[in-house]
């Protein structure tokens, strides 16, 4: 087993790195999403384009 | 998904955060050196045996370190001791998998007084 005063400090390096990742995640798909309008945007144009010819 | 009961942490908040790690990377290049960048809050007092481990995230005691350095004391602590300061892990004795790892500060009592952001060993551009 391990000390209270570690499982405490175990638990809070944990909740620093979840933290950390879960802005991560929000940052990604915060990114993906600007990334899926992107190709929507450009399927568009490329439809458009093989339409006119 | 339920998320950790941070209230109860923050409260011991103080004790774990008086080392602070900076210019901590998400990913660092495999096989490269790492350098750790730390500073002391002033009340802090570190000591000859201190050291800092590289754990994998999600660790539960100080004995599952990764790899350790000591710390370097800096020279005049009273003059120096807010200041910057860094040490060298060197790539051999670096993870070699993906896992998320990160820094913590143990002292020579075994107190954990700081602990970093996560970060990888992998090329940032690879998914």
């Amino acid at each position: 087993g391990y000390s209270g005063d570690e499982s405490v400090a175990s638990h809070f390096a944990l909740v620093t790195a979840y933290e950390d990742i879960k802005k991560r995640l929000k940052d990604s798909e915060k990114e993906n999403s600007f990334l899926k309008k992107r190709i929507r945007a450009l399927e568009e144009k490329l439809v458009g384009a093989r339409a006119d010819e | 998904i339920d998320e950790p009961p941070t209230s109860a942490v923050l409260l011991e908040h103080c004790s774990f955060s008086q080392v602070v790690f900076s210019s901590v990377e998400k990913f660092y290049v495999p096989g490269g050196d790492v350098t750790c960048y730390y500073s002391f809050t002033q009340q802090f007092v570190p000591r000859r045996k201190d050291w800092i481990g590289i754990f994998k995230v999600g660790w539960k005691t100080t004995r599952e370190y990764y790899t350790f350095m000591w710390v370097a004391l800096p020279s005049d602590l009273n003059k120096e001791s807010t200041k910057q300061q860094e040490v060298q892990f060197k790539a051999y004795y670096l993870p070699k998998d993906d896992e998320h790892y990160q820094f913590c500060y143990v002292d020579q009592d075994g107190v954990v007084r700081g602990a970093s952001i996560p970060f990888q060993f992998r090329p940032e551009t690879e998914e």
